[in-house]
């Protein structure tokens, strides 16, 4: 121990000198100094952009409000100040950040003129430049500007990119379409090699919402599609709008490799299927799994009936206590005696089926 | 006939006021919520147009509050795409109308004149 000490004194003493001390302190003081400078100048850098942000903001927002709400404004006069500003490019693309969002908030005379202005000023061009950048989120942002603003000239460039390997980039221009060209839009659905995640699919689905259904030209082709994102996408589609011309295709779907098509599958089924549905769902229960069984016990009710009665029965014995308790349900739903079924059960094996038969008739009651 | 616009978009606040007042309103701006229910108790607008998402006070506390009052002002509610389930809470709040983004202003002009003009007949 003694030794082991007096070992570690002398390599102390070795090392640690006064003057590496007094280095490691400069140098220490040195990065400090350096650190703190360098905040400094980010903060001031910042402040400075901010500064000159609102400095114009306040100028070219009376500008432009002027302009959108005049009905005449196509000959529309560019004052000298303002003309001197947009020779800088945050002053531009602060314009364009005002006009998409102005856009959005608009429709009729201010939508119009909003877009006659961007094209006056040019700024159409400072967005198509940003479809040729590198940087994806530049990309994304170029056609974002394009897509609010309706320039549908550019569809050649953007539909190219809705098959793009960027997710984001992918998302912008298949939105973009859909704003331009409403259910015809779709089209990118024939040649997308890239997953379309489920975020996307409700963005389009909401967007879709609010156009007039004009039809699908090829639904029975993408419910075909070796992308299984479009294959589910598609049967979105077919249950939203009730493309029942589309039931054979969907009920091939029973049989996708996939499991989340077959889940689509199943509730596109409940929605457009016809007296056969409820058997082809039953019959595919058994090459099931959990998730997909209880699937299929919660669309039921939808079309279940009497016919159904002995695979409930079943299915009331066997599995899960939650696929019980779904079966349940549907018996006690759609069968003419389910729920006497349900109750005599309850008195045979209290054990689950009590508490199932009162949780059943609870939800009956209300 | 004035008219209280609560909105915290500058430039889409703009837009509505030069839009009203081009009609022959007078506009009362606000940008938030706080500011909104001062200028409503103290300058007693003779309608509200509030956005649903407002700092400080939410458009639909404003359209409680206003309708608590003992001659309760008419509001007509602007919500963004997709606020369905606000807009339904808004209007069981007893707001008056709503209109939802992007909108016409022609439209939110007939929504103003036709509230004024209900709003008249009782004076």
């Amino acid at each position: 121990m003694i030794l082991l000490d007096t070992n570690f004194d002398d390599t102390f003493a070795r090392y640690v000198k006064p003057v590496y001390l007094y280095s490691a302190s400069v140098v220490f003081i040195l990065l400090t100094a350096t650190l703190v400078i360098a905040t400094f100048n980010t903060l001031y850098v910042k402040k400075k952009k901010n500064c000159f942000k609102k400095s114009i903001e306040k100028s070219l927002e009376d500008w432009i409000t002027e302009v959108i709400i005049n009905e005449s404004s196509v000959g529309v006069a560019i004052p000298e100040n303002i003309q001197d500003l947009f020779k800088k490019p945050e002053a531009r693309q602060l314009v364009i950040d005002e006009l998409v969002r102005n856009k959005s908030s608009f429709l009729g005379i201010v939508s119009e003129n909003i877009i006659k202005l961007y094209y006056k000023l040019g700024l159409n061009v400072d967005s198509r430049i940003k479809l040729d950048d590198r940087r994806t989120h530049i990309q994304c942002q170029g056609i974002h500007e394009l897509g609010v603003m309706e320039q549908k000239d550019q569809l050649q460039k953007v539909y190219r990119f809705t098959n793009s390997k960027d997710k984001d980039v992918r998302i912008e221009a298949q939105t973009a379409v859909l704003q331009w060209y409403g259910f015809k839009g779709l089209r990118f659905l024939d040649v997308v090699s890239y997953p379309i995640t489920e975020f996307q699919q409700l963005k389009l689905l909401e967007l879709l919402r609010q156009l007039p259904f004009t039809g699908f030209s090829k639904l029975d082709k993408w419910l075909t599609s070796s992308n299984d994102t479009v294959v589910s996408f598609a049967l979105k589609l077919a249950e939203h709008y009730k493309q029942v011309q589309v039931h054979k295709e969907a009920e091939q779907c029973l049989q996708h490799p996939n499991e989340a098509v077959r889940v689509q599958a199943v509730k596109t089924l409940a929605k457009i299927g016809d007296s056969k549905t409820a058997d082809l769902l039953t019959l595919a229960y058994n090459k099931e799994r959990f998730t997909n069984r209880l699937n299929i016990l919660k669309e039921l009710p939808k079309i279940a009936g009497d016919d159904q009665r002995d695979f409930l029965i079943i299915q009331l014995h066997e599995g899960h206590e939650y696929l019980k308790l779904a079966a349940a349900k549907v018996l006690a739903h759609c069968t003419a005696e389910g729920m006497e079924i349900l109750e005599a059960k309850s008195y045979d094996t209290p054990i689950p089926y009590k508490e199932i038969f009162l949780h059943v008739k609870a939800e009956a009651a209300r | 006939m004035k008219i209280l616009i609560a909105e915290d978009d500058s430039l889409i606040l703009k837009t509505i006021e030069l839009c009203l007042k081009r009609d022959g309103f007078e506009i009362i701006c606000c940008m938030d919520g706080l500011d909104a229910m001062e200028k409503i108790e103290s300058l007693q607008p003779d309608l509200i147009i509030v956005d649903i998402m407002l700092p400080y006070f939410s458009g639909l506390e404003i359209v409680g509050k206003v309708k608590q009052f003992k001659n309760p002002i008419p509001v007509i509610v602007i919500s963004a795409m997709g606020q369905q389930s606000v807009v339904e809470e808004a209007m069981k709040l007893g707001a008056d109308e709503y209109i939802s983004k992007p909108f016409n202003i022609a439209a939110l002009t007939a929504h103003i004149k036709r509230l004024t003009s209900t709003e008249a007949i009782p004076a």
